[in-house]
């Protein structure tokens, strides 16, 4: 990593999720001006802007469209389209523009009303939209069905049980109660017998195996370490960063249960100049449990086996490797941005009685497609 | 299977000549005319050498089931009366895999590294889709 112009987050927040009743743009924005405030700084101070995209209310330049609304003059926009991966994929590019000199200080945004404003049915038909239109989607395939192939075979090839997946969701539920962003109080708490006995989606994926879906917003705000001093920020450093994309669809995997955050986060780790054993905590794309378990699979996480992992309960607060302490995509809010926010909280020490122990180095994976795009971050305490 | 999900599927000329084999219930499989290579799904170069010179040969039917899932939840409202569904991912001959519906006479005998067989439904007087059966145990 260049020295000179080395990226760092100065900006982070959570804006409002669930129900919200509010439109796609009126979320894009106000993650965007919650990301300025938390970084001390106005639109005119920004030259980027980057995005996500948007089912809900697609326009060509989404980006542009969004930093017109926030008052933004960018001289560098991206609207980035890796499906769940795009926050993962928009921090890297966003690192580096800034980097490159593309840009000094660019905002982030990533947001969907697609609980409040597309409705559970209309999300679930977009979810239609991955997997190949000529080969796979007139079979009536959806991507819960695609990822339960997935850990159909991942439980055949490495003894991994249905209540391998309940666990995860049983602690990422924990984590939420814990997390007043959540509203989640003792009440919600689940046990595996919970997860296995919820309705079954795609066997052997039940429902709380699988992503709430609800709306989200949340900003991010990226620059160099120079800059953020001259602005007496808090920067948490970006110091590694790795994207793999293999195949877009399942039938062309070349292994089923290996995929892309192999490479990404072996770049990612490179490129930081550390070992999986050096990650203290990781939030991880949970689009469902056997997302998260493959996923700690492929960034070489679980020291041993993936049944060990979840046996020794490392993913929990008081374990080994910590994993979605907010309660992630199945327990908080669903799209991908939470996790580097809740990353860059914890490195920053502010995550108040939530607090982990030990935050040296995170590891923030994203997942798009049907393991698709893969973008893995490594993020570093502030200096 | 669903006539609406395939209403508008139009191949492009290099994978129509599979689709028109899917028709008169042949299985067939891509090959580069200049280096070997076969590839599933059709494209419209060898994704080995690169080539341009493709053509279609005959594949055998019969593959070991890589793995399957059943649908319980529909994503559609059209296919609510369908379910529970099944769909499969099967290796065939020269490690070919393809995709398609999974029945199983015995929902036991549906596991990994089962035998199938594939089978032809013409779904619409222009389209016909895969169906691998998996033989009983």
């Amino acid at each position: 990593m260049n020295a000179h112009r080395a990226p760092v987050i100065i900006g982070a927040f959570d804006g409002p999720s669930g129900n919200t009743g509010l439109s796609a743009p009126d979320l894009y924005e106000l993650g965007a001006v919650g990301a300025l405030a938390d970084a001390g700084l106005s639109p005119l101070d920004v030259d980027g802007m980057l995005t996500s995209y948007s089912w809900e209310q697609p326009v060509l330049m989404h980006a542009d469209m969004t930093a017109e609304a926030v008052g933004i003059r960018p001289r560098y926009t991206d609207t980035v389209c890796l499906g769940g991966a795009s926050p993962a994929g928009m921090v890297g590019r966003a690192a580096r523009a800034v980097r490159e000199g593309w840009c000094d200080i660019a905002v982030l945004s990533s947001a969907s009303n697609r609980a409040s404003g597309m409705g559970k049915q209309a999300a679930i038909q977009a979810l239609r939209e991955v997997g190949h239109p000529l080969y796979e989607a007139p079979y009536g395939v959806f991507v819960p069905a695609l990822y339960a192939m997935i850990a159909q075979r991942f439980m055949h090839d490495f003894s991994v049980t249905p209540e391998h997946l309940a666990q995860v969701a049983v602690a990422q539920r924990a984590y939420a109660i814990g997390n007043p962003l959540t509203e989640r109080t003792e009440a919600d708490r689940i046990t595996v017998d919970d997860v296995l006995a919820s309705r079954m989606v795609s066997d052997p994926l039940h429902v709380l195996d699988c992503t709430l879906i609800t709306d989200f917003s949340a900003g991010l705000v990226i620059t160099t370490k120079e800059i953020a001093s001259t602005l007496d920020r808090t920067a948490v450093p970006i110091l590694g960063y790795g994207e793999h994309h293999g195949t877009a669809t399942l039938t062309q995997a070349p292994e089923l249960t290996a995929h892309g955050a192999r490479e990404s986060g072996a770049r990612a780790l490179a490129e930081a100049g550390v070992m999986p054993a050096d990650i203290d905590f990781a939030e991880l794309y949970d689009s469902f449990t056997i997302t998260v378990l493959q996923s700690v699979h492929d960034l070489g996480l679980a020291p041993d086996s993936i049944p060990a992992f979840v046996e020794g309960h490392d993913m929990v607060a008081s374990g080994r490797l910590p994993v979605n302490t907010n309660g992630g995509m199945l327990s908080y809010a669903t799209g991908g941005m939470y996790h580097v926010t809740e990353a860059v909280r914890q490195l920053r020490r502010e995550a108040g009685a939530r607090q982990l122990e030990r935050t040296e180095l995170a590891l923030v994976n994203g997942e798009g497609g049907i393991l698709s795009a893969n973008c893995s971050i490594v993020l570093g305490a502030p200096q | 299977m669903i006539p609406e999900l395939v209403a508008d599927l139009e191949p492009a000329p290099y994978a129509a000549p599979w689709w028109a084999a899917l028709r008169e219930h042949r299985l067939t499989v891509q090959r580069c005319q200049a280096c070997g290579h076969r590839q599933h799904h059709p494209r419209p170069l060898c994704i080995a050498c690169g080539g341009a010179g493709l053509g279609f040969e005959p594949i055998d039917g019969t593959g070991t089931l890589l793995t399957h899932t059943t649908i319980r939840r529909a994503p559609l409202p059209e296919l609510r009366e369908h379910l529970p569904y099944s769909l499969g991912l099967v290796e065939l001959a020269h490690g070919i895999r393809m995709f398609g519906a999974l029945s199983a006479a015995d929902p036991d005998a549906l596991r990994i590294g089962a035998r199938v067989n594939t089978g032809f439904v013409d779904v619409t007087d222009a389209v016909t889709l895969l169906q691998f059966t998996v033989a009983n145990k």
